[in-house]
Order: C-alpha cells, then structure tokens, then sequence
C-alpha cells in the first residue's frame, strides 16, 4: 500500500519561489491502478517523483509498504527504491545495451547470476510480447516497443509498485491503446499497484480504478473513477472530462461565425454534461418544446464505465425569447450551456 | 636518401608513437577520474559538491593554461626525480601525461554531459548506486564520445611530442628539428611533416571506425 502524507515541494531559485505541490496526500491500496491528472505544470510529475524520492519533498511522509522512504539513509533508500519500477514519457533506455541487456540491468544491480538473468529475461520479453526483438538496440524499435523494453525492464526486480510518468504521452492514439492494455493486464496478472500521471483522461478512463486530479501542486479533488465522472465537484475535472472528447466546431461554422447578431442568422451552442442518461431526449423535447429548428452539428458521447459524458454543438434558430427559454431548458436539465457566436443562414 | 637517415626516420616515428600512445594511456589514467569527478560534482549532478567542484576545476585550469613547451621546461626537477632523467622518450612521457591529463579530464566532463538526463533518472529510480550508475550508464552511453576525445587527445599527443622534440624529447619532432631546422635539411623536413600526417591520418580513421562501432543511437 502507498499512502502520501501532506507532501509539500517550493522550488527556489535566485529570482522567484514555485509551489510545485501543496499538502498533497493520497492511498493506494495493493493491486489499484490509481491515476493523477493535471495540466502541464500543475506539479504532477513532481509528485509521482516524489514517491521514490527522486525528488525530496519538503515535508510530509512518503509510505510505501510500510516504509517511511524520508526516514532512510540514501543506502538504504537506494535499495527500497528496487521495489519500486519506474516507467518514462521518453523511455530512457540505454543506446548501448541491445534490448534484453536493458532488461537484465535492474537484475545486475542486484547481483544477480548469469543464467538467472537469461531465464528472467525471456519471461519478461514473453510478457511484454516483444520475444523477437531480445538482440535488437532500442535505436531500431518503434516509440509502443521501446515502451514495452521499458516495462519489461520496470518489472525485473519484481516490484510492488509501478510509476508510470507520462508513459503514453509520445506515443499515437494505437500504441497508447496497446501499452494501457499491457499495463492493465499486468497490473491483474501481478496484483501489481501501479501510480500513473497524465494530461489525457482518456487513460485514466481506460484503465484507472481511481482517479486525482491535481491543479497548482493541490489534489483538488479525488476518487473512484466512475464516481469523479459522475459527479466532478470541480471546474477543472468538468474540463478534463468534456476535453478528453476533443470536440470543436467544423471548420465551415468556424469560417463563417461571428460575435454580434445580425439579421437571419442563428446561434450556435456548445453543450456539455457528465452523466445524463436520458440526454437524447432532453434534447428532443427542447425541440418540440420551441416549435423551432435545433440542428445538430456535431457530437460525441462516451462512457466511462456506466457513465455517460458528452460534448455538442447545435445550431438554433428562433427569436430572441425563444433563445433565452432554450437556453433555460438546458441549465435546468443539468446540461452546461454556452453560447459560441452566430451565424447567417445560408438562404 | 641515405640508410642512416633512412633509420633516422623509423626510429623517430616509432618513438612519436611510443610518446603519444603512452603518454594518452596516463593521461586517461589521470584525466578520466578526474573529469568524472568534475562532472559528478556538477550542479544537480549525482554528487553535487561546489566546493570540491571548484577545487578540482581550479587546478584543470591552471595546467590546461600553461603551454606545453614551458611546461616541459618547469617540469624538469620533477621529471628528474620521477624518471632519473630529463631528456629522452621516457623523461618525455612525464609533462606529455600531465599536460594531458587536464585536457582530456575537460573532454571527459563534456563527453558525461551529453548523455541525458533521463537515463541517469532511470538508473536512480532502479536503486542504482553511485558507483553502478557510472558503470554501467554513464561510460557505456558515452562511450563513442569518449572515444572521440580519445581521438583528439591522441592528435594533440602528437603535435606535443614533436614540439617536446625541440628540447631532446625525441621523436619526429627532434628529427625535423634537428636536421631539418638546425641542419637545414628541406628533404628531411618535409618527410618527417608528411610522416606525422600520416601519423595523424591513421589516429582520426581508427578512431572515427570505433566510435561508429560503439554507437548504437
């Protein structure tokens, strides 16, 4: 189990001070995938640093099974920090040692024996699925392998828990899939606990159990995945959530809109919400409601796990009252409603 | 050319080679820790000590800012007491080491610094100790680049050794000097510039070969 205690961090240099985290403290228990979203510079990746101490927190107390890593002497933190894997944004794989030799290098540390480290090695290559490229340098692999080299070589001293630092951030929207399967498998597989941090709530939805959502070095808000999606107390998880659809409006409205209204011209909406089972007909009934046009834009719904969310455009065309009730209608019905601009109708 | 001139030139390339290849192995014998220390005591480096940075920092300036030639000079009592002799390849092989030595411990330091970060960040989050990280990430990834300054190093060896020819360190160096400068001689001049040419020709290509061979970027 890892437990964060009120972990603070400043970075100071000669001209200005930053807060990287602020009285930061969570759980994990064994076997969880917890996962840690934030913008860039909300002090994510100081915190999952935090916890092998490649970064020294100010104060608080970092406990990984039992251990208070802060209380330790530098020897004996070196060896702990064995049970605990470490996985890159930018792999950090040796140039010079072929795959399998990048593999084997947790195991040399240790001291482990020849023969040991060859029958280890082929387990983990046969883990990773990348039996085949035991010889190769990871010059020659693509960015998804040279993640998968990275994990194998993560797992070999059997840790207890995985850090994941942005391990998915280079990669393209395919491989990014394959790798959180691999990590998903492997987490049930080994009961291993794994702590990820992210900017893309696409992989917290894919494979966290929980989910914390950092801004500004302070853990606003935290919890079962199903249930920040469900009910994001804060501005910023709203955002995150309705981001990760990475909707905008077609490029046509987009050429043609402008900010004040003018004569024949509709308004186009963007509308969002979290958990709505029943949005399609919220919408119908707005239509029916207002005996005037709702066209439909754009959309996308996603689920994460039985939670629906949701982003989308439309295009109304009614008079000034109308425009107000709709807009009602939707706030009412628990849908974020904001206006984008007009545009002219087209005859 | 006459047989004795023709020996002349044998004996002096082979002592050139002697001179640079020996004196390159002492001064990486020196030079190497001490540009790992220079590097390791670096600002948000492994083992960061300004103090001991600034020390060792400090004394690699001064011996990279005295000229060869004057150093050899200065160095005699020391040379005496170490070899027994001033003059000669082996009373040369003394100011070349250390004259090298604080050149190559520069290169060394820029050589550690190109490998990333990261690496080090992975090698550390894995329980690496100090030693281990130096081991078996830092001089392996640096590696073709260490390689590299070995190259340089070696063709600087060789133009120091011909300048420690002036003041009876043997070699090309005194051959040119002697019998081409002082004896006025414009054929054995010019051989023995082609032979150090050659010389350095041949250091560049093997070292270019090898730095290809163990870089796997």
């Amino acid at each position: 189990m890892i437990e964060l205690k009120n972990i603070s961090k400043t970075f100071r240099s000669s001209k200005k001070k930053t807060i990287a985290l602020n009285q930061v403290s969570l759980k994990i228990n064994q076997g969880k995938i917890f996962g840690i979203i934030g913008k860039s510079g909300a002090g994510k990746s100081t915190l999952i640093r935090c916890v092998n101490l490649l970064e020294r927190p100010d104060e608080g107390e970092v406990w990984v099974d039992n251990v208070n890593l802060l209380d330790l002497s530098e020897a004996k933190l070196t060896l702990e920090r064995r049970k605990i894997g470490m996985i890159f944004q930018h792999f950090n794989l040796l140039s010079s040692r072929t795959v399998e030799d990048n593999i084997a290098l947790p195991l040399e540390l240790i001291g482990t024996s020849k023969n040991e480290i060859k029958s280890r090695v082929d387990e983990l290559l046969q883990l990773v699925g990348i039996g085949d490229k035991a010889k190769d340098y990871p010059a020659n692999l693509s960015g998804g392998q040279k993640q998968r080299v990275a994990i194998a070589r993560a797992l070999a001293s059997n840790p207890t828990l995985l850090l994941c630092d942005e391990a998915t951030s280079a990669l393209d929207p395919a491989t990014t899939k394959s790798i959180l399967n691999l990590l998903k498998e492997i987490n049930q597989k080994l009961n291993l606990t794994i702590l990820l941090i992210t900017h893309e709530m696409e992989v917290i939805n894919r494979i966290c159990d929980e989910v914390g959502v950092i801004d500004d070095g302070i853990l606003v808000e935290h919890g079962s995945v199903e249930d920040v999606f469900t009910n994001p107390k804060e501005d910023i998880t709203k955002e995150f959530i309705t981001n990760s659809l990475d909707l905008s409006l077609p490029t046509f409205f987009e050429k043609n809109i402008s900010d004040s209204k003018q004569e024949n011209a509709s308004t186009i909406y963007k509308l969002s919400f979290t958990n709505l089972p029943h949005y399609n007909s919220i919408i119908e009934e707005a239509k029916s409601m207002y005996s005037s046009e709702i066209e439909l834009i754009n959309s996308r719904i996603e689920y994460a796990g039985s939670v629906n969310y949701g982003t989308l455009f439309i295009k109304v065309q009614a008079n000034e009252q109308n425009n107000s009730a709709i807009e009602n209608h939707f706030t009412a019905q628990a849908f974020n409603i904001k206006k984008v601009g007009y545009v002219r109708n087209s005859n | 050319m006459s047989e004795t001139v023709i020996n002349l030139l044998i004996k002096g390339s082979w002592e050139t080679i002697v001179m640079t290849l020996v004196s390159g192995f002492f001064g990486f014998v020196i030079g190497l820790p001490v540009g790992i220390l220079l590097y390791l005591t670096r600002k948000d480096q492994l083992l960061e000590n300004k103090i001991v940075h600034q020390v060792v920092a400090f004394f690699v300036n001064i011996f990279r800012s005295i000229p060869f030639i004057i150093l050899i000079v200065w160095m005699i009592p020391f040379t005496r007491n170490l070899v027994g002799t001033s003059i000669g390849v082996v009373a040369a092989l003394v100011p070349l080491s250390v004259g090298a030595a604080p050149f190559i411990a520069r290169l060394v330091e820029n050589s550690l610094l190109e490998v990333p970060n990261g690496l080090i960040e992975a090698a550390r989050s894995m329980g690496a100790k100090p030693m281990q990280i130096i081991r078996k990430v830092l001089l392996p990834e640096a590696l073709p680049s260490l390689i590299n300054a070995a190259t340089i190093t070696l063709i600087t060896l060789v133009g120091y050794s011909a300048m420690g020819g002036a003041v009876g360190a043997g070699g090309l160096g005194q051959v040119g000097y002697q019998y081409g400068y002082v004896g006025y001689d414009i054929v054995i001049m010019n051989t023995v510039l082609i032979l150090l040419i050659i010389i350095v020709f041949i250091l560049q290509f093997i070292g270019d070969k090898l730095s290809k061979k163990f870089n796997h970027k």
